[in-house]
């Protein structure tokens, strides 16, 4: 509400307020966008890992709001989606000033963009690392079940024995096994227990009906992942660039794979967060409050063919909308900017 | 916290009841220009009319996601009850907003300005009709049975809510008229003036009408009536919105260039709480089982007075900010106001 209000006067507002109110009012979008965000994780948060009070009969009775709202994985999904958002706009705005570098087309402005791009992705991409392993540790400790799906992790590790982390695997739910896996020894134990030996349950100690599935939590978690460890490197990669004094108007131009590694950066951005919802909502499953209240059982009564019925409109609709987006997001790109110099002083004429 | 325990329900009953008159007179204008911009006689014109409220709908939009918040929170079987049996509706109205708010963003960066102002058109229109037909539906009475849903979704749907349907559209027309003679000049002023009078004749006849067969249908309310003129309550707001409608006219006629939207804000306040004091208990007035009454909805005690803390401290920023908002885009909406320098 917040965010609605003042993204009208950030817009449209230019002419008819001062400048100190316009970058309140800009503030204001940013602090409520962040809010909006934390209620958001806090809600989902809940339903990964629900506290604050108890069933009775089906029906959660509150004790403690507060203990409710700061759940458990409240703070690390916070966190995590919140640098997810700002690590996109990262490599967006980057993204398209690489595009437009590669082309030529505005240099002097672009290269600024792109620096002010790689100076937040110094901060965002390793700490989004971090954040992304404590959502890990998290989910060890809340949702173990989940944790070896996301791994495809089948048989708890004897004690004195690390377990190994799967780069890649074919799970195969009825034979409860992996058909075949790469392996780095000692690693999952590591990354979960920071012990070479902790031990890690795995998916056969859980009852069949409580597991979600395996391929797309355990992939979509590597895409994640990898997406992640890639901006990072191209972060690494630019910030060298940088140093080798290569990021200037004359130079720029000829970094020709250093600027497509942050034109592809940018649809990878959005794909790796989409990716990490897939994990983290696939994950839960077949619970929708975590260990409570089954998704079947949380199904709407009304019929299904007016459910699906409105499903595929609503993916009709999106589709769409996506299409014409991607359009008109790209004619803006083509047009580049409106103002040749970020100068906003208002003009005489 | 104690003394107010019991009256927490009729306190969100009334919180919510203030937001959705709020949405209805703000949001109910954005939507009365969009059903006005398919009549639009050039593509200036509908530039126009979409400039004079481009700078507000989002704000005044939502509202509605806040009434959801309330509510989900203060009535969940309520909430749970309604949304289900107006899933049609609802969804109608969601693919309208959607439509809606692309149009807005679109139309901006497109050449074919006109395809993108008449999905803008029909966006409004859709939620708007939506909306009737969730209004007809919650006044004819839903099928509820034992307080859940009963499988039909398409209870909504009989000839009582096409009437009241046409009368929602009127009155958005109504106040997207009113708003117009506020916000422009001139020609546009002038269309907005003659369709301000069509359109209130029209819905205070509906509204009239809708009155009278909910009196007919539910023997609580026409009891209350039957108490007039010892319990002279039930009369007061009836009473009082014929008043705003009269002033309405006469602001029309003297050609007055703020006070009809000010009346008509009036007029929707009035024959809301008339038609609420009329159903009070009931939220859902019901024929074909036992009604849902406010108290039997309501959430805990607990979340209601957790609620009630939270609203206290945030609704008076939002309502300061919002002005301010108001404040800021006040006047007449002008051809060349994009805002930024160009």
């Amino acid at each position: 509400m917040l965010e609605s209000a003042f993204i009208g006067i950030m817009a449209f507002g230019w002419k008819r307020v001062s400048r100190p109110m316009h970058l309140f009012a800009t503030c204001m979008v940013a602090f409520a966008a962040s809010v909006s965000a934390f209620w958001i994780m806090s809600a989902n948060g809940w339903m990964q890992t629900p506290t604050g009070g108890h069933f009775v009969n089906g029906i959660f009775l509150i004790a403690s709001h507060i203990d409710s709202i700061f759940n458990p994985d409240a703070g690390w999904a916070f966190a995590h989606m919140w640098v997810a958002a700002i690590e996109i706009t990262v490599f967006v705005v980057g993204g398209v000033s690489a595009w437009h570098l590669r082309r030529g087309t505005h240099v002097d402005f672009f290269l600024k963009s792109f620096k002010m791009a790689v100076v937040a992705s110094i901060i965002a991409t390793p700490l989004q690392i971090f954040l992304g392993d404590g959502s890990g540790k998290s989910v060890y400790e809340y949702q173990p079940a989940k944790l070896a799906a996301m791994e495809a992790h089948w048989e708890t590790n004897a004690p004195g024995e690390g377990a190994p982390w799967h780069i890649i695997a074919w799970p195969d739910k009825s034979r409860r096994e992996n058909v075949w896996q790469l392996d780095v020894p000692y690693a999952l134990s590591l990354i979960t227990t920071s012990s070479p030996t902790g031990t890690v349950r795995g998916l056969k100690e859980f009852p069949p009906e409580d597991l979600p599935p395996i391929w797309p939590t355990f992939y979509s978690f590597r895409v994640m992942m990898g997406v992640g460890f890639f901006l990072f490197g191209v972060m690494l990669w630019t910030v060298w660039a940088w140093k080798k004094g290569r990021l200037t108007v004359d130079r720029i131009t000829s970094q020709r794979t250093l600027l497509k590694a942050w034109m592809t950066a940018f649809p990878l951005s959005y794909i790796a967060m989409e990716a990490g919802w897939i994990t983290r909502e696939v994950g839960r499953q077949p619970w929708i409050i975590y260990g409570f209240l089954r998704t079947n059982e949380s199904a709407t009564t009304l019929p299904a063919t007016v459910v699906g019925g409105s499903l595929i409109a609503f993916i009709a609709f999106y589709a769409i909308l996506f299409f014409v987006t991607v359009l008109f997001i790209r004619r803006i790109i083509l047009a580049g900017p409106v103002h040749e110099a970020p100068d906003w002083t208002p003009r005489t004429r | 916290m104690q003394a107010i325990q019991p009256h927490l329900p009729d306190i969100w009953l009334f919180l919510i009841a203030f937001f959705l008159l709020y949405y209805a007179v703000t949001d109910g204008s954005d939507l009365g220009v969009g059903i006005i911009s398919l009549f639009a006689s050039d593509e200036t014109e509908r530039g126009m009319l979409m400039a004079a409220i481009e700078k507000t709908w989002h704000a005044n939009q939502t509202w509605l996601v806040i009434l959801g918040g309330m509510m989900f929170g203060a009535f969940p079987l309520f909430y749970g009850v309604v949304l289900s049996t107006l899933y049609i509706p609802i969804v109608l109205m969601l693919f309208g907003f959607g439509m809606r708010g692309a149009a807005f963003e679109f139309r901006a960066h497109s050449e074919s300005k006109r395809k993108w102002g008449l999905v803008f058109g029909f966006g409004s229109l859709f939620a708007a009709l939506a909306q009737g037909f969730a209004l007809g539906g919650l006044l004819g009475g839903l099928d509820i049975k034992g307080g859940a849903f009963s499988g039909n979704v398409w209870a909504w749907a009989t000839p009582f809510t096409a009437f009241v349907t046409i009368g929602v559209i009127c009155g958005y027309v109504m106040l997207g008229s009113n708003y117009l003679i506020m916000k422009t000049l001139g020609k546009m002023q002038d269309r907005s003036y003659r369709r301000a009078w069509i359109s209130s004749c029209l819905t205070l006849f509906i509204a009239v009408a809708t009155y009278a067969w909910c009196l007919e249908k539910y023997p609580f309310m026409s009891e209350k009536w039957e108490a007039f003129p010892d319990d002279e309550l039930i009369a007061v707001f009836p009473a009082l919105a014929v008043c705003a409608f009269l002033m309405l006219f006469r602001s029309l006629r003297k050609r007055h260039e703020a006070a009809p939207i000010f009346w008509n804000a009036a007029i929707i306040i009035f024959s809301f709480a008339g038609l609420s004091i009329g159903m009070h208990p009931y939220m859902i007035p019901h024929v074909i089982s036992e009604a849902v009454t406010t108290n039997a909805a309501a959430a805990s005690p607990m979340t209601l007075s957790f609620m009630l803390v939270v609203a206290l401290i945030l609704i008076p920023i939002l309502l300061l900010y919002t002005s301010y908002e108001y404040w800021v885009f006040r006047g007449k909406t002008m051809k060349d106001d994009h805002g930024y320098e160009e």
